[in-house]
């Protein structure tokens, strides 16, 4: 991982004209300024592994790794839980 | 379909809304949840626009007894629910961690973003927590045997 240190007002420059600039440093973090094309995509990290599971959760959701690992829920102690009824159908839109 | 699974797609249930959809899918604003008893204690995200759009969800504290998380400004009102910090147990508040099946791999649940469904307005948010707490691919599998050791 490339390390560069910048203070706020100083900024890093990407190829195809993205551009980050440390606008402010707090004990809650630092607030960045970024510039770039309309076409470019900004997210925050957690949101971009969110699409990412989103993404793979929704293409794996058939096959029998769901009936394996229903065998699994089955054999630990989670799966006599009750609720999963009452969570499902307790409110309609 | 023969995953053991497409039954509970027939089944009838609530449609809760989803304001801002879900990450990757923003245009599907409206899910069900359906339950099939022999497949408890998983549950089916289905999409209105899509019903070929699903997620396999289940309960987090199932997977996780002592999880919580936070609710800011933005999601709560979109919610309505007052921000702040949520147990999955919240009897106002149900908490899904979505489910993946990655090939070669164990199963993991997402639990940086639960999905939060308010029982008395039938709104629901997937609440994407700061990076640094857990994990978006928690290895479901790891998870149960440290359960039943």
């Amino acid at each position: 991982m490339l390390v560069i240190r910048r203070r706020p007002g100083e900024s890093i420059v990407f190829s195809g004209g993205i551009e980050v600039t440390v606008l402010e440093l707090t004990a809650y973090g630092a607030k960045l300024g970024i510039s770039a094309p309309a076409e470019v995509t900004v997210l925050r990290n957690e949101i971009h592994l969110a699409q990412e599971a989103n993404r793979q959760a929704a293409e794996t959701a058939f096959g029998e790794r769901v009936s394996e690992l229903l065998a699994g829920f089955r054999r630990g102690p989670a799966t006599n839980t009750p609720g999963s009824k009452d969570f499902a159908q307790s409110h309609p839109e | 379909m023969n995953d053991g699974v497409s039954n509970v797609l027939s089944q009838e249930s609530p449609y809760y809304r989803f304001p801002e959809g879900i990450p990757a899918f923003e245009q599907h604003d409206s899910f069900r949840l359906a339950r099939d008893p022999a497949l408890d204690p998983f549950l089916f995200l289905v999409s209105r626009r899509d019903p070929g759009l699903r997620f396999i969800c289940i309960q987090v504290r199932f997977l996780a007894p002592g999880y919580a998380y936070m609710l800011d400004e933005a999601g709560a009102a979109l919610l309505g629910a007052e921000p702040g910090r949520y147990a999955a147990t919240d009897e106002c508040l149900g908490c899904l961690a979505i489910l993946s099946f990655p090939d070669g791999a164990p199963a993991t649940a997402n639990l940086l973003a639960p999905v939060v469904i308010h029982f008395s307005n039938g709104v629901g948010l997937q609440v994407v927590q700061p990076s640094g707490g857990w994990s978006h691919a928690h290895p479901v599998g790891v998870l149960e045997d440290a359960k039943c050791s």
